[in-house]
């Protein structure tokens, strides 16, 4: 492939399949003063965090027999070791569903599903690691539909055990955005194919590619593995052998077996709680509504639409978070973790989206509010009931 | 001496240059890596906080570009763990996207290219969009990576064929 005459495909390729998109003049400005506001309140939150996660897996992993054996579970492939933000409020489902099959094993611990999002771990591993294996999910779906993981590090063609991955399995899990037709379903059913490739002739791992030495090992019969991933193979494309990762390059030298696995993962108690906003706020300066009102758990969202009457409600001082009468609720998880101003394609309209990573339900008033502070104090509310 | 942030004045001159700069092609990365604007806006925000944050440890042992590339693609790798609990599916598929009436007739071409590469797994995603789209060499993405850049140049390979599989209709073996 001619490298220049493929960039330039890439550049045109990205800019087709993206959005429009437009530099914000002043996005240094609003970070400085962000970071500024936030540093000592992200010192404290790091702090606190460490205390909660501690705690989130104490109580995962009692009566959790897998987990508790390998220490890898679905709050760990979401977290992970993670200070920096606190773990909300998840149900987690145990799955403890495991198959095998030609000396590999793979395994489902837990999952969580909110009705929108769900996510699993898993383990992948070789129990008989004197020869290594490698594999790939190939097909992933939610109640027969064909969902995608998150794209993350995936297994395929990770040589288990090899000088990249020291011990015979791997860990990881999948993040799935369910199709909008499953969106809200109570119970999802999860169907998984997984591929395993072991060959079948003696495996000689090279520590660096060199040609010579694996065209005089492949002729020697064995199957040679170039390094983390890869091995030397017959590369119909290219009419030559070469470092090859498609198994059509393997010439029949490795031996495929299909692992499949099943469950349902129902949907959690502490999912979205969809706030009730009114659909129209007139106000002297002009009307507003709310893009979106919810409390999740990934905390409190509100976007707000403005469609100003006057200069006055461009000449917004702030935004607050405020309980239905005004008073701007204190604390240091009230501070927002996304506070945007953004141009709308609607002349005259400006949309504020806001995010409070820390927020819970049982943190807020009875009714909230994104409430306009502008220029001469006036505060303009926009109330949204939570209960 | 900013009293206010204790950074030096050429400091946040630099910071304001960045955010010139490198603003829009982080928001493009970003989205590649999230298929959603406002979370690529929360990536590109993050990643600069980041920055602002360690620039006076910036000891410049690497550009600023790659710095800056390190920092975007670990933040959206981090959001992409957490994919799952943020709620509001604002994803964009290709297939919903607005296509402009096409006249060019590569556009479609390029449009599918574009779609397989947002479906790349992300070790192929991540080298196809730093070399080919934010134009660094292998080193440079190697050091991005936390890998050679053998390893960079092997991933590159495979994501080409990976590409060439996906747009002749589908892996070679299912």
């Amino acid at each position: 492939m001619n490298n220049e005459k493929f960039r330039k495909q890439v550049h045109r390729a990205v800019e087709k399949v993206s959005p429009a998109m437009k530099s914000d003049p002043f996005l240094a400005q609003k970070l400085r003063v962000r970071a500024r506001e936030n540093e000592e309140k992200t010192l404290k939150r790091r702090v606190s965090a460490g205390a909660v996660i501690l705690t989130a897996f104490v109580v995962i992993s009692m009566g959790v027999g897998i987990a508790a054996v390998s220490g890898w579970d679905v709050m760990q492939f979401l977290y992970g070791d993670r200070t920096a933000q606190q773990i909300p409020e998840i149900d987690v489902f145990p799955i403890r569903q495991e198959v095998s099959g030609d000396g590999a094993l793979f395994r489902v611990d837990s999952a969580v599903y909110d009705g929108k999002y769900l996510a699993f771990d898993w383990h992948f591993e070789n129990t008989e690691p004197e020869t290594p294996i490698c594999g790939y999910i190939q097909k992933l779906t939610a109640n027969g539909i064909p969902v995608a993981g998150d794209g993350g590090e995936s297994f395929e063609f990770l040589w288990l055990p090899s000088k990249y991955i020291e011990s015979n399995f791997w860990q990881n899990g999948a993040s799935v955005v369910l199709p909008a037709d499953l969106a809200g379903t109570e119970t999802v059913h999860i169907d998984m194919l997984v591929k395993v490739y072991r060959p079948t002739c003696a495996v000689y791992e090279m520590e660096k590619f060199n040609m010579e030495e694996a065209v005089r090992k492949t002729e020697e019969g064995y199957f040679v593995i170039t390094e983390d991933e890869g091995f030397f193979g017959y590369d119909p494309y290219e009419e030559q052998w070469t470092v090859s990762y498609g198994i059509e390059n393997s010439d029949g030298r490795l031996r495929e077996t299909a692992l499949e696995i099943s469950f349902d993962v129902p949907k959690g108690e502490n999912s979205d709680r969809v706030l009730k906003p009114l659909p129209v706020y007139e106000t002297e300066h002009g009307t507003a509504s709310y893009d979106v009102a919810a409390v999740t758990a990934g905390g409190l969202h509100l976007t707000l639409r403005l469609h100003p009457d006057d200069v006055a409600l461009n000449g917004i001082r702030e935004l607050i978070l405020t309980d239905g009468d005004g008073s701007a609720l204190q604390g240091d998880r009230f501070a927002p973790d996304v506070a945007l101003r953004l141009d709308s394609a609607d002349p005259g309209t400006v949309i504020f989206r806001y995010r409070w990573s820390d927020i819970r339900p049982k943190d807020l008033p009875d009714t909230v509010s994104l409430t306009c502070v502008l220029e001469d104090g006036t505060r303009l509310l926009f109330p949204v009931a939570v209960r | 001496m900013n009293a206010e942030s204790g950074q030096k004045p050429e400091t946040e001159e630099l910071f304001d240059r960045l955010v010139e700069e490198y603003q829009l092609p982080l928001k493009r990365l970003c989205f590649m890596y999230l298929r959603d604007l406002s979370l690529a806006e929360d990536a590109v925000q993050e990643t600069f906080l980041k920055v602002y944050r360690s620039m006076e440890g910036f000891r410049a042992e690497s550009t600023a570009k790659t710095w800056i590339m390190k920092i975007a693609v670990n933040t959206c790798r981090d959001m992409l763990h957490s994919a799952w609990m943020r709620h509001h599916d604002r994803r964009t598929v290709p297939e919903e996207m607005q296509i402009a009436a096409e006249e060019d007739p590569d556009a479609e071409d390029a449009r599918a290219l574009g779609k397989a590469i947002l479906d790349l797994p992300s070790r192929y995603k991540d080298v196809i969009l730093l070399y080919y789209y934010q134009d660094m060499s292998q080193e440079e993405i190697a050091e991005i990576l936390r890998t050679s850049a053998s390893t960079v140049s092997r991933r590159l390979k495979r994501a080409q064929e990976r590409l060439r599989n996906m747009l002749e209709g589908g892996r070679e073996d299912e």
